[in-house]
């Protein structure tokens, strides 16, 4: 190639400049309306909402003037769509959006929450009222409301919750993975005998007394995956086969029918067509399903006995590859309610909001941290963590304000203990709110003195007076050992705040105490299946790790860490949690009488850490406020990752 | 000639075997058995082992992999759990949709790079060919989600001129098809990326070409530029569109991930996409391996394509 006159080549490059003016202009659009929305909503955090029970962020959209009739859109994430339409849902495939669907599709028996609140909505349930306990809290009676139909005209009766019961213990029975759910020796299996007396009644005799409120709102609201079912319907076991009548006294032809719906349920191609699917309870009806993006359509169930009725005629959920391409629809109008909104556009909120879009969001009912591992042998760590001051000065060294401010840009509330700060429960104790150890450094420099360490600030903190006595380290501490521990974290690019609060915990850990964390990033299928000690091949990892961050858990509206941190190497209590007040408080929270006793434990939780504790982050969603309104409760719900699309409605004058 | 096509489709067998070796070896490494991500945190270990058992996931790795290439020796890539489908059902269902989007893409960047190419090399050297160049070089270095976020910047959220994505009620080959506005941008996006990369071999093959004796031969019979250009110009610079074009097919069929995955559009790259998020061990198996088998295919398509367009070129 020869070389050109200098003003071609000016000229080349001017239009290489264009091009690329085009591309930052691109961007700039993007980033110069995160700026002026970032000034706008500079101010941008949580307000305590009484009314709605929870804390909000943003401003909810209005409920406005109804409009019956129309098409509402709501996206759905791809990898959280519905796989499984079966109401028996398997661990496999208990997805968002399977819960979503079959929630949409048939009435659970109590279903919840109430707008944020981890409460059971006697609108929204078959039952209509609390299980009535008698005979030392181990019989249990449950009245279902009267009236209620299934989408073929017959009616809801006790019979059909019998028949949910007898299908799930012979799906048990099979395998326990067949019921997500499940907690070996629990409901259904706790379940010794069950009775009809008459068609709203079931009484259910249990192997052992029950605590009434863990047995509602934990055994039989169970997250909204308890069901009647359509006894008279579904009692087959090959399509257009012989209905099988004695379910009830035959466990094998209970699991026969079980295999048949269950193999149905995971035929995604034929969700929307087979028959068996056609006859539900909830508000709304399957009209169209996709197997190829797995977007679906609704439409309402005129027989659903629930309150609020659908207001919209088609609910359209559409599926989205990512947040960035849910938000561009919205911008364009093609979509209408985004749940899940991206936190790192958090910024965005008011450039968003003068187009017509609100965001708002609140946080989840359920705890996130870092789990200890109590049986680390590395650098004495399972002994360190064991002494209530260690696992007292990382709480005193979690700057939560900080971590709410400075990370979630105020989209998130403080967490203590396993009840969040908000959403608000009847269950809650007052250090929910009221922390025992408040982040104060100097206090856990002090804490570790007054116990036999040798604290140096930004270098290594070391035991100095070994021993059990008062101003000693501790039982297995020898002189010398370090505080120093593996934290591991998901990937960045998985949960980044996950990732940026331990690390905002470690820095000023290191800085202010001379405690050195080591930071490892890990997939959560290692983190789940590897570091724990809950199974052989996890305690080969034993001293890999002395804190799983993996997330955290969310919870049952009866807040009970049972399974959590009771019963060593078994369940979900992966660091090997061993304390038996707490122990004892977790076996009143099941098996006492004491309504309050879940309370008490909770807030022995606050005071005796097993985990790192870390604030509850919110989950944010957008609405096209021009055109679709809901009571506060139909919003609110969402920020609990469950939708009722029969709340919502479009407005008077939406285009 | 049939020797040699012999020769490389053992060549490409044994590709294949070795790209599913390297592949299953990997994802096995990283993930034994899929039974934790399929029976979920709350599986007991011996739940684990009977799901274990019942999959054959419980045999020597070495076993799995010989029953696994037995398997898609018969066009079988084994079962999604997640999607509870079969993998092999999965690409079918997806492979039209893909196969449409990159195709149409390529079609459209064969017609406009062809011609630019040819026009930038007989304007070599001016402004219009400095131009182009700049954009075409500007384009080229441009990741295409990058190029596909600033055209749904200006032409969906700005000018409201196409949707940003493709609407989830496209779910057919010809739904794609028989909705141009939908799949506007996307096609867009990838015909840009590609025009770019064309008319570069095209600009540098046909000004080689210009420089033959042939069509000196030709300027001195007195045949008008035009005829020139197309009748003898034309098919000795394409050559290089032919190899172009047979490495194209692996994205032809396998999708283009990034494309599919900015738009929302339900194909092969979005179906890996997803299942890289799942933990779809089945699904990412037999994607890397359909792409693997694509790529080498794609070569030997292209190398015996042009034989057939160059008869001066011998295959041995």
């Amino acid at each position: 190639m020869t070389r050109g006159n200098p003003i071609v080549r000016a000229f080349a490059i001017c239009a290489l400049l264009i091009v690329t003016a085009l591309a930052v202009a691109a961007c700039g659009s993007s980033s110069s309306s995160g700026n002026s929305s970032s000034a706008k909503n500079g101010n941008s955090s949580n307000v305590s909402a009484n009314s709605l029970g929870t804390t909000l962020f943003g401003v909810l959209p209005p409920n406005g003037t109804v409009v019956k009739g129309g098409t509402i859109t709501q996206g759905q994430l791809s990898g959280q769509t519905p796989v499984y339409i079966f109401p028996i849902i398997n661990s496999e495939d208990v997805t968002t959006g399977t819960i979503s669907l079959v929630s949409n599709l048939y009435m659970p028996l109590y279903a919840g929450p109430t707008g944020a609140r981890p409460e059971t909505d006697y609108n929204l349930s078959a039952a209509a009222s609390a299980p009535v306990a008698s005979n030392g809290d181990k019989t249990y009676t449950i009245h279902l409301k009267p009236g209620l139909k299934w989408s073929n005209g017959q009616p809801i009766t006790s019979k059909d919750f019998l028949f949910f019961i007898d299908l799930l213990k012979a799906a048990i029975k099979a395998s326990p993975a067949n019921w997500a759910q499940y907690v070996p020796g629990e409901f259904p299996m706790s379940v010794t005998s069950a009775t009809t007396p008459n068609a709203t009644t079931i009484v259910m005799n249990l192997n052992k007394a029950y605590n009434p409120g863990f047995f509602l709102n934990n055994q039989v609201q169970d997250t909204n995956n308890v069901f009647p079912l359509p006894s008279q319907v579904w009692n087959v076991d090959s399509a257009g086969g012989p209905h099988i009548t004695d379910w009830a006294t035959n466990p094998a032809d209970a699991l026969k029918i079980y295999t048949y719906l269950a193999k149905a349920g995971g035929s995604v191609a034929t969700f929307a067509s087979n028959p068996l699917w056609k006859v539900v309870s909830g508000p709304f009806k399957l009209t169209s399903f996709s197997a190829t993006n797995s977007s679906y359509v609704l439409t309402p169930n005129p027989s659903y006995g629930g309150t609020p009725k659908p207001y919209a005629n088609q609910i359209d959920v559409n599926t989205y590859t990512g947040y960035d391409a849910e938000l561009n629809a919205m911008k364009s109008g093609g979509l209408d309610i985004m749940v899940g909104f991206d936190p790192s556009e958090i910024s965005q909120t008011g450039t968003l909001k003068s187009e017509g879009i609100d965001v708002f969001g609140g946080p989840s009912w359920g705890w996130f941290g870092g789990i200890y591992n109590f049986e680390d042998g590395a650098n004495h760590f399972g002994q360190v963590i064991t002494q209530l001051y260690a696992r007292q000065a990382l709480a005193y060294l979690t700057d939560q304000p900080g971590i709410i401010k400075g990370i979630y840009k105020g989209a998130a509330v403080p967490a203590y203990g396993p009840i969040p700060s908000a959403p608000t429960s009847p269950y809650a104790p007052p250090d929910a709110t009221d922390p025992a150890y408040p982040y104060n450094p100097a206090k856990a420099v002090a804490l570790l003195k007054a116990n036999g360490w040798k604290v140096v600030p930004n270098g290594q903190t070391t035991c100095a007076k070994a021993g059990t006595g008062a101003g000693e380290c501790g039982a297995g501490i020898p002189a010398g050992t370090p505080f120093k521990f593996v934290w591991a974290n998901q990937p960045e690019s998985v949960s980044s705040t996950g990732v940026l609060e331990s690390e905002a915990l470690g820095s000023i850990a290191k800085q202010q105490a001379g405690i050195n964390i080591v930071f490892q990033t890990k997939t959560f299928n290692f983190l789940v299946s590897k570091y724990t000690n809950t199974s052989p091949d996890g305690l080969k990892q034993k001293d890999d790790w002395g804190v799983n961050n993996y997330g955290g858990l969310f919870m049952d509206y009866y807040p009970t860490q049972d399974g959590v941190w009771n019963h060593p190497h078994t369940g979900l209590n992966t660091g090997s949690a061993n304390d038996p007040v707490g122990a004892g408080l977790i076996h009143q929270s099941v098996y006492g009488t004491n309504p309050k006793a879940v309370t008490n434990e909770a807030s022995y939780w606050g005071t005796h850490p097993p985990a790192a504790f870390f604030p509850d982050q919110d989950y944010l969603l957008a609405v096209n406020s021009k055109k679709v309104g809901s009571v506060p409760d139909g919003w609110m719900v969402m920020t609990q990752q469950q939708w009722y699309p029969q709340y919502w409605h479009l407005l008077k004058g939406a285009s | 000639m049939i020797g040699y096509i012999i020769r490389r489709l053992i060549v490409a067998l044994i590709v294949t075997i070795g790209i599913a070796a390297i592949t299953f070896a990997g994802l096995h490494y990283l993930q034994p058995s899929p039974a934790a991500t399929v029976l979920g945190t709350k599986a007991q270990p011996a739940a684990i082992a009977a799901w274990n058992k019942q999959h054959g996931y419980d045999r020597p790795e070495a076993a799995q992999f010989v029953s696994y290439i037995g398997h898609l020796a018969r066009g079988d890539f084994g079962y999604s759990y997640k999607l509870s489908q079969s993998v092999a059902a999965l690409f079918k269902e997806n492979a039209g949709r893909s196969a449409y989007l990159s195709g149409a893409a390529l079609v459209l960047a064969l017609l406009i790079a062809i011609p630019l190419g040819i026009y930038q090399a007989v304007k070599r050297n001016t402004i219009a060919d400095y131009t182009l160049s700049a954009v075409n070089l500007t384009l080229y270095s441009m990741p295409s989600f990058f190029l596909g976020i600033i055209l749904i910047q200006f032409f969906a959220l700005d000018w409201h001129i196409f949707p940003p994505g493709v609407s989830s009620s496209i779910t057919t080959t010809w739904g794609a098809i028989t909705h141009p506005l939908q799949l506007a941008l996307p096609i867009l996006t990838l015909t840009f990326i590609t025009v770019a990369s064309f008319s570069r071999y095209m600009r540098s093959s046909a000004l080689d070409n210009l420089g033959q004796d042939y069509i000196r031969l030709a300027r001195a019979k007195g045949l008008s530029e035009r005829a020139v250009l197309a009748r003898h110009l034309l098919r000795n610079a394409c050559l290089p569109m032919i190899t172009l074009t047979g490495l194209s097919i692996p994205s032809l069929v396998a999708g283009n991930l990034l494309i599919e995955v900015l738009f929302n559009y339900p194909g092969l790259g979005l179906l890996f996409y997803n299942a890289l998020g799942n933990a779809d061990y089945n699904i990412l198996l037999g994607y890397t391996i359909l792409g693997g088998v694509l790529t080498v295919v794609g070569n030997l398509i292209a190398d015996i394509a042009i034989t057939a367009a160059d008869p001066r070129i011998r295959l041995n």
